[in-house]
Formats: structure tokens, sequence, C-alpha cells
């Protein structure tokens, strides 16, 4: 059940008015509602795999206890241990199995097989991610185990952010489930605001662009070098919007029901520097990967001083390409990442000012030059992310780099230059929202703006935009197959 | 929280006033399904010759050509599943039915409109043809299949432009595939492009399809209803640079549904030389010179073996 479909507005009316009627006598009823509604939502995408989630919640909930009451550390180090086999080795078994079992082909990277003879389950990565980080904490004692098998199944299953995240913290996520929600009207709209939002930058950014980027990107030996930028521009952008768009639809749906997740997309593009665009795309996997990736292996590698650090994080920026998937080209998205790290590490400024809040950047040209050098650089490495194989990523670049580069368009069907237009034009609106929204948790949080008709006209206008421009081709998320 | 509820209700009630008002307005526009459909209600009894398929028979099959009353009930990706869902929904009230005549294309065994990306296009059966055509209740409504942008360009278009939809003759027919592709469309790499697009990379629904044309072939028997199976003709750029996995498969099954059922008819135009490059559409769709060459051919068909089909 996608998130856009009237099903799912169904499905969430009615929990929705559950939640708050029916089941609002406490926290304990609020979980139950909350966990049936989650496994039902899970159940519709493949029943057989709700069996892997409930195995998941019990494996990491009894693991979780075992650890905190063991006291020898041998022991403890052994149940975290198997902790982490159980729970990569399932992750390694739907996703991976297929690309190491095919390393004989290293030598060929156009033949490796695709990971089609296993059937990957729903946000496999996103849950298995969050009961990682959670058992790691536990075993470093910077939580406390779960005693309530109710709360810890509602934090892995939670239906908001179960198929594609954010990869939430239990430190952050637990406590507020433990207690009871009161509904919190201000809490509430704000929630409908910023699924507004995310329809917006799905519905009418994403999939705009992804009609005129997904038949380029199948068939790029049949465009110029010229339609092969533009379409790679887009699907930058397609890339973003589908992703932050789940994400505020994600957000916004819990804080219907009274329970924050974090934020994961911050103007990514804003950004003047590599580290600071990761800070700001992707943040709760960043987040993970530099607490339990990035730190401890830098650690291990401390007495390599600069080349421990600059191996952690290219190793990092690899582990989180492929934790997109179990092919060749993420690893090359991942390692383009973390190569990109490397001017930094090895000539640091002292001064680097990432564009604080109140800065305006449009006048700027040194740092606009910045942030438009690491756009294409973002771009390049988009490519990969969106090709098949490594062979069609570098058949795409050289056609950029070629002399078709400056020959005219060739238009993918179903697109106009018109509809073109309107995507530049929606994603340049965008742009300039995130631009003037960079301080607020979200971009419609209009508090500032005292007119209520104005707030009321603006919420009227991206509706229409929706219903007038929104395309239902790409309706489907991108990240819900990771 | 009441105050929530009713500004949510507040932002919905003009949305759903628009979107009932708008979902009965398009339902209302007159389009080439809804007219076929209502044909298939009004006079059944008149059809003696029925044509099921895709664009193979709905851009090749005239039944103005056909000696006997001859209704086209084929329509562009129209799936066998759809055809077998049409035949079913009609073919009591079809009284004096005598042949069925269906186009097997490279794709037919292959391709189903439910699971391809025309997917939408499974509402017209839905909501014209009262069939039960899925289980998304996205195509039981005009305005969930479609983004608004699409519907209302139909709706500006019918109500204040005044353009009609409709394609089809009275018999079915969409006739405008009146001219002939240059020879850029015909030969060289935009053929070889647009062959690539059609060429089928997923095999899983050759069973269910061959099932559901088995199906209608053992009805139709049972009603002493002759079927006539062809392989539509297609331009030699098309039967060169095709995958024949594909095109063998479905000529293979169709010459053993031939053998298997004693009412059916085979017959492979693929290669037909009397089609030259002015019949063509494009590859492998004929325009109205070609619609009518086979169309003749099919009627002589009829014609000669009558006996022999009707058995």
């Amino acid at each position: 059940m996608n998130f856009i479909s009237p099903g799912f507005a169904l499905f969430l009316s009615i929990v929705f008015l559950l939640y708050w009627f029916v089941f609002k006598k406490n926290a304990r009823s609020q979980n139950i509602l909350l966990l049936v509604a989650s496994l039902f939502f899970y159940s519709l995408f493949n029943f057989l795999f709700s069996g892997l989630l409930i195995f998941s919640i019990l494996f990491n909930f009894y693991i979780g206890k075992l650890i905190e009451n063991t006291r020898k550390r041998t022991a403890r180090k052994w149940l975290l241990a198997s902790g982490l086999i159980v729970n990569l080795g399932i992750l390694f078994c739907f996703k991976y199995f297929n690309l190491f079992s095919s390393l004989s082909f290293v030598n060929n990277f156009n033949s490796i097989p695709q990971a089609e003879n296993i059937v990957l389950p729903l946000g496999i990565s996103f849950y298995t991610f969050q009961v990682l980080g959670y058992i790691i904490d536990v075993y470093n004692e910077e939580i406390n185990s779960c005693n309530d098998l109710l709360i810890f199944s509602t934090y892995v299953a939670y239906f908001p952010k179960i198929a594609s995240g954010p990869i939430e913290s239990a430190k952050k996520f637990l406590p507020q489930v433990a207690v009871k929600r009161n509904f919190d009207y201000a809490l509430a709209t704000d929630g409908m605001r910023q699924i507004l939002w995310g329809l917006f930058t799905k519905i009418v950014v994403a999939n705009n662009c992804a009609s005129f980027a997904q038949p380029v990107f199948e068939n790029h030996d049949h465009y110029p070098g010229s339609t092969l930028l533009l379409a790679s521009f887009f699907y930058l952008f397609q890339v973003y919007c589908d992703f932050s768009g789940y994400s505020n639809i994600a957000i916004g749906i819990s804080k219907l029901f009274g329970i924050q997740l974090s934020r994961n997309f911050n103007a990514p593009f804003f950004s003047t520097s590599i580290r600071e665009y990761w800070q700001k795309w992707h943040i709760t996997l960043t987040s993970w990967m530099m607490k339990y990736v990035f730190t401890p292996l830098s650690f291990s590698l401390r007495r390599f001083k600069k080349a421990g650090t600059l191996i952690s994080i290219i190793v990092t920026f690899v582990a989180v390409g492929l934790w997109h998937g179990a092919e060749w080209t993420f690893i090359v998205f991942g390692l383009l990442h973390g190569i990109y790290f490397i001017p930094l590490m090895l000539f640091p400024k002292k001064n680097n000012d990432p564009l604080s809040h109140k800065q305006t950047f449009f006048f700027n040209l040194a740092r606009f030059s910045k942030m438009f050098g690491l756009f294409l650089l973002i771009m390049l490495t988009c490519i990969f992310f969106g090709s098949r194989s490594l062979a069609e990523s570098f058949g795409f670049i050289n056609k950029i780099f070629s002399d078709s580069l400056f020959s005219s368009m060739v238009w993918p069907p179903f697109t106009s230059v018109f509809r073109t237009f309107i995507t530049v034009l929606f994603i340049v609106i965008l742009l300039a929202t995130e631009g003037m929204q960079r301080p607020q948790s979200h971009e419609l949080q209009l508090a500032h703006i005292k007119s209520p008709y104005l707030r009321r006209t603006i919420y009227i206008a991206i509706i229409l935009v929706i219903l007038l421009f929104g395309s239902v081709m790409h309706i489907n998320f991108l990240y819900s197959r990771f | 929280m009441k105050l929530f509820i009713k500004k949510i209700i507040l932002y919905l009630l003009p949305l759903l006033a628009m979107s009932a008002i708008s979902e009965y307005l398009l339902r209302i526009i007159p389009n080439d399904y809804n007219k076929k459909a209502t044909i298939f209600r009004r006079d059944p009894e008149k059809i003696k010759a029925l044509i099921l398929g895709s664009s193979y028979g709905l851009y090749d099959l005239n039944p103005a050509y056909f000696k006997q009353y001859t209704f086209n009930g084929c329509e562009a990706l129209q799936s066998l599943d759809l055809d077998k869902k049409i035949f079913d929904n009609y073919q009591d009230r079809m009284t004096n039915l005598e042949y069925v005549i269906m186009p097997i294309s490279f794709a037919s065994f292959f391709f189903k409109l439910e699971t391809s990306k025309e997917n939408h296009l499974v509402k017209n059966y839905c909501l014209y043809y009262n069939l039960h055509a899925t289980n998304d209740p996205t195509n039981y409504f005009e305005l969930l299949n479609q983004p608004f942008s699409v519907n209302r360009k139909r709706l500006v278009d019918y109500y204040i432009n005044h353009i009609q939809d409709v394609k089809i003759t009275d018999r079915g027919f969409d006739s405008t595939y009146n001219t002939r592709q240059t020879n850029r469309q015909l030969v060289g790499p935009t053929a070889s492009f647009a062959i690539k697009q059609l060429n089928i990379t997923d095999f899983s629904k050759y069973k269910e399809l061959r099932r559901c044309l088995e199906d209608i072939i053992v009805k139709c028997k049972a009603r002493n209803i002759g079927v006539i199976l062809l392989t539509p003709p297609a331009y030699k750029t098309f039967y060169s640079l095709a995958d024949t996995a594909e095109l063998n498969s479905s000529i293979r099954t169709c010459q053993s549904i031939q053998q298997d059922f004693s009412n059916v008819k085979y017959f492979n135009f693929l290669e037909d030389t009397d089609f030259t490059i002015d019949d063509f559409f494009d590859l492998s769709h004929l325009n109205k010179v070609g619609a009518k060459k086979l169309s003749e051919k099919i009627n002589a068909v009829i014609e000669n073996n009558n006996s022999d089909l009707l058995k």
C-alpha cells in the first residue's frame, strides 16, 4: 500500500480515528493499535515477510535484554556478535547474496547478475539498521534495553517509517511510545502541512522529473549528450524529491499520532562542501554510519593518522553505497562520495563556514560557485545511482562528454518543452522555498507569516498545483526498494 | 481534536464536491470504450462476426469489408484476459454469433494490460464495460486513475473546446491510421529503436494468457462458433529485427491450438508479400489501405471456409 493511494488514505483515516477516539485510554492501548496497524500495513506488501519482521523484533528484543543482563564482558561480546551476525546475515541473505555469489564475475562488470532470484522484504535495510543500532547502544550502555515487548515492537514496526525510514534511534523513539500521547493540535496541523509539502515534492517535482529521466536512463544510447545531461539533472531531483517527499509524508503522518520522527533532509543542495552535504542528505543514515561505522573504524585506525581517517571515510561511504543495494553501481556511487572527501582531509580549512540560517546566498558568487560545483559532482554520482550497470553508467557519461552534447535535444516519450519548463519552474520554486525556510524544521512551517489568509492561500495553491501539475506515472517511491 | 477534524473537513469538502462533479462529468464524455460497450449492450444479437484483440485488430481489420455484420471489439493494448472477460460478458446475448476473429501478435501471450505500464487503461473496462477487470480500486474511478491535469484537459477539451474523443466507426474500427509513415520510421535506427521497445522480457504470463484464449475457443466450440486466429502482417524491418523467440512462440502456439481445436483456423500473414510499404502505418500496424486488404482476405476465408469452421 503506497502512501499516495486512496487505500492508504482510508487506512490512515481509520487508524487515526481509532487511535484518538477508541484506543486513547493509555499508552498500552495506543501501542497495541499502532502495532496491529503496522503489521497489517506491512503484510499487505508481503504476508510472509511479516514473519521475518516479527522474528527480527523478537530476536532483537531478547538479545538486547540478554546483553544488558549479562555482566561478563566476553559473554556480552559474544551476544553482541551473535546479534550482529543474525541481523546482518538476514540482510545478507536477502539483499547481498547474489552480489557476493557473483564475485567470480569481478572482471566483467557488465555481467553482474541483479538480485532477482531473491525477493527483497520491504524496508529490510531500514529496520535492520534500526535494531542493529539498538543492540549496539545497549551493549555500549548508552541506553537500557527495552523491557516491554509491545513498545519495542511498535518501535521496529511503526508503519510510517517501516518502508523507507527515517532510521530512528531507539534513544529518541522508545521514550515517546512509552508514555500516553495526548492530542496536540499544533503538532497535528504541523504534520498535515508537512504531508502536504511531501506530496508536492513527490507528485509534482519528483514524478515530473521521473517522466523525463526514467525513459532516458532506460535507453540512454538513443539520446544525445544534451538530453542525457538534462536527464541526469532531473534524475538527481527525482531521487531527492522522491525520498525527501517520502520522509516528509512519514514524519507528518507520525505527528498525527503524536510521535516525532527525525528529520531526514535539510536543504542539501545549499551545501558548499561534501561534508555539509552529507549532514543534510539522508541525515538518519549518515548519522547511523558515522556512529556505528566511521567512528569505531577511525578510532581503531587512529595510529595511521590522516590515512586512517581517509580509509575510514572511504569504507563508510562504500558501506553507504552498499546499503542501497547489491550492485556495483551503488558501490561506485559510495566510493565517489568517499573520494570527494579526500581534498577536505588533505587540505582542511580552518574557517569552514557552512551557510548559516540567516545568511543570504544569492549575491555571494564564491559560495554559489561552490554550491554549483558540488551539485555537478553529486549529479555525476547520480548517474551511477540510476544506471543498471557500470557499463551503462560509463556509456552515459561518455555520451555526455561527446559532441552530441551540443546537438539538439531529443525529447523522451510523453514529454514536451512546456512540461519540461514547468518541471524546471517547480524545481526553482522548491529550491527557493528551501532557501527561505532553512531556519524552520520543514518547508511549510509558516508560523512567521502572520496573516492566516496568506497561509491558507499558500496551502490551497499547493493543493491546486498538485492537482493540476501532479503526475502519477511514477507513483512508487524509489527508496522503498532498499 | 474536534477543531482539527473540523478544519480537515473544511479543506476536504470543496475538494470532495469538486471531485464528485468532475467524476460524473468525466464518465459521461463519449469515448471509444463506452461507444463499444453501448453497441455490445444495444445490438448484441446483430453481431455475426466479432473481432477481439489489441491494436492489431483495431487498426488492421475493418468490419466494413466483411459481408456479414461484423463488429470490431478490439482496443489498443487489450490483452487476452480482457478479450476473455468481454466475450464472457456478452456471449449469451450475441445469439447469432458465428465467428470470432482474433489477431494474435508477437505480444499476445506475453502482455497483460493490468500489469503493464499502461495499466491505467484497465479503468475503461471496469467503468464502461462493467467488468471486474482488476482489484485495484483506482481503476473504478476516472479521477483516481489519472492525474488531475490529464482529466482537466479532458474536461476542457470536451465541455469548452467541444473536441470529441471518439475515433471509432459504428462497427468499432479505428480509421485514424490513414497515412503511411515515412521511410525513416520503417527502416533505419528509428525503426530498430521502436522494435527494441516492443521486445518482450517477461514470459511469465504465457500460460495464463494461453488459457484465456483456449477458454474462449472452448466456449465458441460449445456454441458452434468458428474461431479465426491470425498473425497480422508486419513490415519486413519488423520481422527481420524483432526478437524471434517471442514471434516464433506466438506462431507455434497458434499452430498448436489449431491442431487441438477443430473450430479454429490459423493464418499467418506476417510475411505476406501482398502487403507493401504503402499498406503500413508503422512497422507492425496497417493503415486504412492495408486494413482493407487484410479484411477482404479474412472475409474471403470466412466465405470459403464457412462449412469447415462451423462444424
